[in-house]
């Protein structure tokens, strides 16, 4: 069996004239936690409608669990809990009546775990829809979507609308229920130091690519600021990926891929450097809008690989 | 203890978790600061780290397991692996096959180690905006003497607790 | 799963139950409608040699409203209220939501005219006259037989309609929107198989007239023709059922392929893409200068376009039948054709506008974002109420005028004056456009909303008959009395809807 849960290779998706996705790749592992970043706007949506078959791609190849969503959405659907961003439910059920809705739809569903995880997510199951709050109606979407014991999670921006103590609770049922119990889940979110302490792994969409997959704490290892001389730029090996640069007076702060490897060169030279960690949204930051490629003429050596 | 940068916005992203170990009842304070600079694996090993070296963990005491800390912390149950694998590289910890995770003897002694390293390379970034604001040696050493003074006032048997 | 029995039903239950809790207040408030205008009428019904017309001109409208106010619930509610997202994202074919609650609908439009019948036929037993016979359509008819007529063909009549409804109207983003679509498709095939009929009645061509006669078995309530038929020849009778039948399973298939097959794209999507494009159309003109410009304009946008659409319909058909009609080349005739189509499609335009003036504004959200604004309510209702009046009197004044002068003024009769007829005429649609949104108000529910008018408009006219029959017999004054109870009934709904915007009353559910 193969070993992705999702893997998508060069996806197209445009609606009319513009273009949201431009060969969108990356591949989620079995039993990941994998954060889906980008900013809003960018396609993280309209990728999750594309997981499970409700928005067809334009090109490029993607496959769920082994299958094609395009081909198979029912089976697909089966197999993964979903919860949508800002998911409306009908409003006239209870939560309890839901439960038994949704229930007969999932060739897997287990009726006592639903019942369970209500009582876990504090879901008041004899209350109507429409009168449960913001977080009511995410948990309560959030049972649904795991109730039949599907082997992905996907879920879309479920921090959307909780508080801070709700979003510790649900972090916690996240790495209880979920990771624990070795399931795969991907999910989106804007909350970049809520994804840190969760997730494996995360991917950062950035105008309809993603410009860098990796594991979280090898992304905060190898992506850092070095403050240096400002001609000492050009000492630089001309591979090193540098993605964003502010002028400093006579210094400059650079952000750069490979840390690591930068330090021991700059070291080897002996330059004098800096090196300042950067927090998960910087290091977004310096993806999505730093000037990576260098405009002026003085860093013309330096080269955006 | 590490802090990130203080201009974070969002100081209200901090948990606190009080953990108690079970066999020996005792309460492991951590603090885990999200969005700061410092990744949550090196706040986790620091915070044990500086536990071990105050003593507030005893050798032989045993540690919450990979899978309840992970959830007190609401933290990636990876991360906490990691974290624990890291500090038993580092001699601080050991793992007892079936037992669980418990502070090791020398744990004091190398949790030094441990923080020498870092504690090194906060004062050298310390010294370095010092210098830059025009300090000279004897001023450094005067602050550092200074700084010093004050915990005396504040804990007056501050330097026996950690001997 | 074996530890849940009692919870494990089967998709085909769970369906059913979902849709049988949406349907089941339709279904009684459709049926007390039908009950509460049929008591008022109660003579009618009753006597013996009325009661064929009396029962067909109550269930003709009952079919065209239940059918189209069903059918586009049916198409437009699941993306109205924004649950289609979640029906979609279910493991189920969307057939099988799309079937069951077309099947409910169906159910809930034919059981009010089962029990209906029903109770006519009660009231007939207890009157000891089942076994007379009554002259109906050119034709005798024992009771009972009749009776059974009608209800099948009221029943089928229904259920047709309410399909082509759904259908047409399907994927829309409202069920206002795909109401509208729904009934300007279904008048559309109705009056392009009206001037068929016209021309080929003119060419006298028996051939092309079964050929008519086939289309219309196959058109939206066209199944009425089916039974009318029936005495006459067995094979032809047949052909004209199979037909219907084909045809409306030909509908069907497409009403389930297109099910919830719509495209929701993601909002929020593209945010430097669409600012970039905002800036190109005039949308970043100077502020509205005053409250009153600033609804006007929303409310011009909102009526305006079911209002152009009507429009546009009303001249297409109409050139279309004057294409036809060259050889006869009577432009009189055209007058009173456009003049007549007008008038029908102005009576549901109005109703459904009526409804929809407040249709978006008290949906839950927004109804909050705008009650938050430092507006008058008043105003408010006050400039939507005559903005949205004054599109429709804009757009089917002209065509009546336009047909009128057409028509060299037959439309007009020479007694009461012109302007009380004008005067009449209107007021029954500003009353209609009234109603529909005072009840719309109170209900929120279109459907609910769309029988309250119509139980109220039947009781109306009743009791303006009554006064102006009973109450001032021998006075002759049957124009103002019209003139005058409608106006105060118009002052009465209009007062009703103004406290309920302002207040804010409503059921909410």
């Amino acid at each position: 069996m193969n070993d992705l849960a999702i893997e998508i290779h060069s996806v197209q998706k445009s609606f009319g004239k513009s273009e949201v996705l431009r060969g969108m790749s990356f591949q989620v592992e079995r039993g990941q936690t994998f954060a889906f970043l980008g900013r809003n706007g960018e396609g993280k949506t309209t990728t999750i409608r594309m997981l499970l078959g409700l928005l067809n791609r334009d090109s490029g190849m993607l496959r769920v669990l082994g299958r094609d969503p395009a081909v198979e959405p029912l089976a697909v659907r089966a197999q993964v809990g979903y919860l949508a961003e800002d998911q409306t439910m009908y409003g006239w059920m209870r939560a309890g009546e839901i439960l038994r809705f949704v229930a007969p739809f999932y060739p897997t569903w287990d009726h006592e775990l639903a019942l369970k995880y209500a009582n876990d997510f504090e879901v008041p199951l004899q209350m109507k829809i429409k009168h449960l709050s913001k977080g009511q109606n995410v948990r309560l979407g959030l049972v649904l979507a795991l109730a039949h014991r599907p082997e992905l999670v996907i879920l879309d921006d479920p921090a959307l609308g909780l508080d801070p103590i709700m979003r510790k609770q649900f972090n916690r049922d996240l790495i209880t229920h979920l990771q624990g119990e070795g399931r795969t889940v991907f999910y989106s979110s804007h909350l970049l130091y809520e994804v840190e302490p969760v997730a494996d792994e995360v991917a950062i969409l950035d105008e309809g690519r993603i410009v860098r997959q990796s594991g979280t704490e090898q992304l905060r290892a190898d992506v850092k600021q070095i403050t240096l001389p400002s001609d000492a730029i050009l000492a630089l090996n001309k591979k090193v990926k540098i993605l964003d640069q502010r002028p400093d007076g006579n210094e400059v702060a650079i952000t750069v891929e490979g840390a690591e490897s930068v330090v021991e060169q700059l070291r080897c030279e002996s330059v004098e450097h800096r090196v300042t960690d950067l927090n998960l949204d910087e290091i977004f930051e310096a993806y999505v809008m730093g000037q990576g490629a260098p405009e002026i003429g003085k860093f013309a050596g330096v080269a955006k690989s | 203890m590490s802090h990130g940068p203080i201009d974070s916005p969002r100081d209200n992203c901090y948990s606190s978790v009080v953990t108690w170990c079970n066999s020996l009842v005792k309460v492991m304070i951590l603090r885990i600061e999200k969005g700061s600079a410092v990744p949550i694996s090196r706040q986790i090993g620091g915070q044990i780290a500086t536990l071990c070296a105050s003593g507030k963990l005893q050798p032989g005491e045993r540690l919450p397991s990979v899978r309840e800390l992970a959830r007190e912390l609401a933290v990636n149950q990876n991360t906490i692996l990691r974290v624990y694998e890291r500090l038993v590289h580092d001699g601080l910890l050991e793992m007892r096959h079936g037992q669980g995770t418990f502070v090791t003897d020398g744990a004091r002694a190398n949790s030094l180690v441990f923080h020498r390293q870092r504690l090194l390379e906060e004062l050298r970034q310390l010294t370095r905006q010092g210098v830059a604001l025009g300090l000279s040696s004897e001023q450094l050493h005067e602050l550092l003497a200074e700084a010093l003074d004050q915990l005396r006032e504040i804990a007056p048997n501050l330097e026996e607790t950690s001997q | 799963m074996k530890t849940n029995q009692q919870a494990m039903r089967s998709v085909w239950h769970s369906l059913l139950w979902k849709e049988w809790h949406e349907h089941k207040w339709k279904l009684v408030s459709l049926t007390a409608m039908l009950l509460a205008v049929a008591s008022l009428f109660r003579n009618d019904v009753a006597t013996i040699d009325s009661s064929g017309v009396a029962l067909t001109s109550l269930l003709i409208p009952y079919s065209l409203l239940a059918g189209v106010f069903l059918g586009m619930s049916t198409a437009g509610r699941e993306s109205g209220r924004g649950t289609l997202p979640f029906l979609q994202s279910l493991p189920a074919p969307m057939w099988k939501p799309g079937i069951s609650k077309l099947g409910v609908a169906i159910f809930a439009a034919v059981l009010p005219v089962l029990v209906f019948v029903g109770v006519v036929y009660f009231w007939r037993l207890g009157g000891g006259e089942n076994l007379e016979t009554t002259n109906f359509n050119g034709k005798s008819w024992q009771i009972t037989e009749l009776l059974l007529a009608i209800t099948t063909a009221s029943a089928l009549s229904v259920s047709s309609l309410l399909l082509w409804v759904a259908t047409a109207g399907g994927n829309r983003s409202d069920e206002i929107c795909a109401g509208a679509i729904g009934f300007l498709v279904i008048s559309s095939v109705w009056l392009a198989l009206g001037l068929s009929a016209n021309q080929v009645d003119k060419l006298h061509l028996e051939t092309l007239e079964h050929g008519v006669e086939l289309l219309i078995a196959a058109a939206p309530g066209g199944a009425v023709v089916a039974w009318q038929n029936k005495s006459e020849n067995e094979y032809w009778y047949l052909l004209l059922v199979a037909t219907g039948v084909i045809s409306h399973s030909f509908v069907l298939a497409w009403y389930l392929r297109r099910f919830g097959k719509v495209v929701t794209r993601p909002n929020r999507f593209g945010g430097n893409v669409s600012a970039l494009t905002l800036s190109k159309n005039q949308q970043l003109g100077p502020p509205m200068r005053s409250q009153f410009t600033a609804i006007a304009w929303k409310q011009i946008r909102e009526t305006g376009p079911l209002a152009l659409m009507a429009l546009g319909g009303i001249i297409a058909i109409t050139t279309v039948a004057w294409f036809f009609d060259k050889e006869g080349a009577d432009v009189r005739e055209i007058g009173v054709l456009l003049g007549s189509i007008t008038l029908s499609v102005c009576f549901f335009v109005t109703f459904v506008t009526g409804i929809g003036v407040f249709f978006e504004d008290l949906k839950p959200g927004v109804d909050d974002f705008w009650r938050s604004k430092p507006v008058n309510y008043s105003l408010w209702f006050g400039v939507k109420f005559v903005v949205g009046a004054s599109v429709l009197v804009a757009a089917f004044g002209t065509l009546m005028l336009l047909a009128n002068w057409l028509s060299g003024s037959v439309l007009i009769s020479r007694e009461p004056h012109p302007l009380v007829q004008v005067a009449t005429l209107g007021l029954i649609f500003l009353w209609i456009y009234t109603l529909a949104m005072a009840t719309y108000c109170l209900l929120r529910q279109p459907i609910y909303a769309a029988c309250l008018t119509f139980g109220l408009l039947c009781s109306g006219v009743y009791v303006i008959s009554w006064i102006d029959n009973y109450l001032l017999r021998g006075f002759d004054l049957h124009w103002s009395v019209w003139l005058v109870s409608m106006l105060f009934f118009q002052v009465c709904a209009t007062v009703v809807a103004w406290r309920a915007v302002r207040n804010d009353w409503g059921w909410k559910g």
